[in-house]
């Protein structure tokens, strides 16, 4: 029978939640005084799901979902919030709590909300346990130069690498972000040839001329090819574009405070930081970032 | 009217509050450039010049929301406005520190900390 965690430190809301949960029979409860005693409880045994207050001394919610994320990612956790939490219950979910629930409406919300969150977990906690079984896999994409199917594309690349277990939550993001600057790069300065020095007098004007060249010759038919290689110890993407290339070095310094307010090299720096690797062909029409898996968390498979 | 993709904007007081809602995946997409466009045209009109960015509903944004808060900021600059940001996730925080924005303006934790600063 699975197991639900409650996290609370006023004992009557504890009771309650615990009541609502093993009520329905479908459940088995445990229970914890606050965050660090939920942290002790889940290393002896590691509930199916958890549900916390948000409002707790020592480690409050928002605490515990970072420590519950990082540690055992495959748990869920459905916070329960008090009137005046909401900003935090908006960090927290940020963060990667799966729901919320307002302790006023505890009943029958929690109960309906934990059976919905228990149920997609599993599927989830199946699927993530098969794609660490995964060894290998490569894929291709060529695209046009399309912001919506870039959007959908960079989704893709960065569940791929989560899904084989190479970053955590914190490193998809950040991965996305990579792929993110990567791809909107080959398409607005690589296949569209939009020079970046447009942007200093005027942004529309910049993408005022993108806009026109996704629909002009050469422009339009210019294509961003993907390969993307994953294996258990990294994720490897290439992405070229089919325009002249550019020189990485003709780029001012994002850095340097003189260009803080210049809009130049962002991008290019988020890729280098975000990512573990960066090289570029000769042309610099073609970039490979490498995205290396860190040490394996406790409890990422049950 | 439009529903928000992107920015919403309301005013405290004197002050704009921007709230990011979306992921600013390009500004070529025309709709979202609109919507910058608004938010300026809201800037000038109003006459306003402290403006807080807020954060707090997106978990990433990329360079594409950094340009586009630059955009913001050179409406406030001819009147000396002031800008504040606010309610980064842990990885807008890292975007914001990696890109040296901290360093033009505040980043604080939460909305209500921005518009104290405001007010200072």
């Amino acid at each position: 029978m699975p197991t639900i965690l409650v996290v609370d430190d006023s004992a009557t809301d504890r009771l309650l939640a615990g009541g609502l949960l093993s009520e329905n029979g479908d459940f088995d409860v445990e229970y914890a005084v606050n965050g660090s005693d939920a942290i002790v409880k889940i290393e002896l045994h590691v509930p199916d799901l958890i549900v916390t207050d948000m409002d707790m001394p020592e480690i409050n919610g928002l605490e515990l979902v970072g420590v519950v994320r990082k540690a055992y990612p495959v748990v869920p956790v459905v916070l329960m919030t008090a009137r005046g939490s909401e900003e935090l219950a908006l960090k927290a979910l940020r963060a990667g709590a799966a729901s919320y629930v307002p302790k006023r409406q505890l009943n029958p919300e929690l109960l309906e909300t934990v059976i919905q969150v228990y149920s997609a977990a599993r599927e989830d906690r199946g699927r993530i346990r098969l794609m660490r079984r995964m060894s290998e896999q490569e894929v291709h994409f060529t695209i046009e130069n399309d912001h919506e199917l870039i959007a959908s594309l960079v989704q893709y690349l960065k569940d791929g690498a989560a899904g084989m277990g190479i970053c955590d939550e914190g490193d998809r993001v950040r991965t996305g972000v990579a792929l993110q600057e990567a791809l909107t790069n080959a398409c607005l300065h690589g296949n569209l040839e939009v020079d970046s020095a447009l942007r200093e007098v005027d942004h529309r004007q910049y993408y005022d001329l993108a806009r026109q060249r996704m629909t002009e010759a050469p422009y339009a038919q210019r294509r961003i090819h993907v390969i993307a290689r994953y294996n258990q110890n990294s994720a490897e993407f290439c992405i070229r574009d089919e325009g002249p290339g550019f020189n990485r070095s003709s780029l001012p310094d994002p850095t340097d405070p003189t260009n803080i307010e210049r809009p130049c090299g962002r991008g290019l720096l988020l890729m280098q930081t975000f990512m573990d690797e960066v090289k570029y062909n000769a042309t610099g029409n073609e970039v490979t970032m490498i995205k290396r898996r860190r040490v394996r968390t406790q409890g990422s498979e049950r | 009217m439009n529903p928000s993709k992107v920015f919403r904007a309301s005013t405290i007081g004197d002050v704009l509050v921007v709230e990011l809602v979306g992921v600013v995946s390009s500004l070529a997409d025309d709709s979202i450039n609109r919507e910058l466009d608004s938010v300026r045209t809201r800037l000038r009109s109003g006459g306003q010049a402290k403006v807080v960015i807020d954060l707090g509903q997106v978990a990433y944004f990329g360079s594409s929301m950094l340009e586009a808060i630059r955009a913001i900021w050179n409406e406030l600059t001819p009147h000396n406005g002031r800008l504040v940001l606010c309610n980064a996730s842990e990885v807008g925080r890292e975007i914001i520190q990696i890109s040296k924005f901290d360093h033009l303006w505040p980043l604080v934790e939460s909305r209500a900390d921005a518009l104290k600063l405001m007010q200072a």
